[in-house]
């Protein structure tokens, strides 16, 4: 349009000499009220769409630019956010592992050590009542033999007398009673 | 009272009087020997019983209140027992 309007001022300063753009104008049939005109109309046909078409379409592109750009920015987001909870997970994940693990081999450790106890206990248990068994046994035999003493003794007791009582004679019997009577005024 | 009366004179008696056990028969000797013996002892005279006992087999035992002499056999062997022991 700019160059319509250089071309118009460049006839209209060159009414005389102005022989080449009017060659160029009768080669070309420009007519110069219908090219105005045309301007003209181009002019407002384009301005009016501009205002009623462009500029709607174009601001509908610019909010769905924006909205594509805003959804973008929210997946990228999102994506962040994913890859966040997912290692926050993973990390949790490992440490209730680890901590699980820990917890085993606690128990393992506890449940060593029990049966280690308990066996020590068993074992004192059954040194204790071997020991009182053995005590017992010997007790019992102390008490034994001490019977079997006291019935030997009883036994030679009553065997000597028997025999002394078979074997003595009364002469004899009669010098014992003499003898225990000099004794006796002797004490 | 009367019974404490009694043992009393038991008691009175038995200070006086010496039991003398034996398997046999002792002569008026040993006899005479014991009470002799027993009387110098407790500074009194004293009387000697005979009493026979064939439990003891040989020798004599003599009481005398609380006090007994033992010198029998089988006094001796009841006292050899627990040397057994």
């Amino acid at each position: 349009m700019a160059m319509h309007l250089l071309f118009i001022a460049a006839a209209a300063a060159q009414p005389a000499g102005g022989g080449g753009i009017e060659q160029i104008v009768r080669e070309f049939g420009i007519d110069w009220p219908s090219l105005i005109a045309q301007i003209v109309t181009f002019a407002v046909v384009a301005l009016v769409l501009y205002k009623l078409a462009f500029k709607p379409v174009l601001a509908t592109i610019d909010t769905r630019q924006q909205k594509i750009e805003e959804g973008l920015r929210y997946t990228e987001e999102m994506k962040a956010r994913l890859a966040a909870t997912e290692q926050q997970t993973a990390e949790a994940l490992k440490k209730a592992s680890l901590e699980g693990q820990r917890i085993i081999d606690e128990a393992r450790k506890s449940a060593k050590e029990f049966l280690d106890r308990q066996t020590q206990e068993a074992t004192e248990r059954s040194s204790q009542l071997v020991t009182k068994a053995q005590q017992a046994i010997d007790l019992e035999r102390q008490k034994m033999m001490s019977e079997v003493r006291a019935e030997i003794a009883r036994l030679v007791v009553l065997a000597a007398s028997r025999v002394l009582s078979r074997e003595l004679s009364d002469q004899e019997k009669a010098r014992y009673a003499e003898s225990a009577a000099q004794e006796l005024a002797n004490v | 009272m009367l019974k404490a009366y009694h043992r009393l004179v038991e008691q009175e008696i038995g200070r006086t009087q010496a039991r003398v056990e034996a398997p046999q028969a002792l002569s008026e000797s040993v006899l005479s020997a014991v009470a002799g013996a027993l009387s110098r002892k407790y500074g009194r005279s004293i009387s000697a019983e005979f009493v026979s006992n064939p439990d003891l087999i040989a020798g004599l035992r003599v009481r005398v209140a609380d006090d007994v002499y033992e010198a029998s056999v089988a006094g001796q062997l009841q006292a050899l027992a627990p040397s057994f022991s």
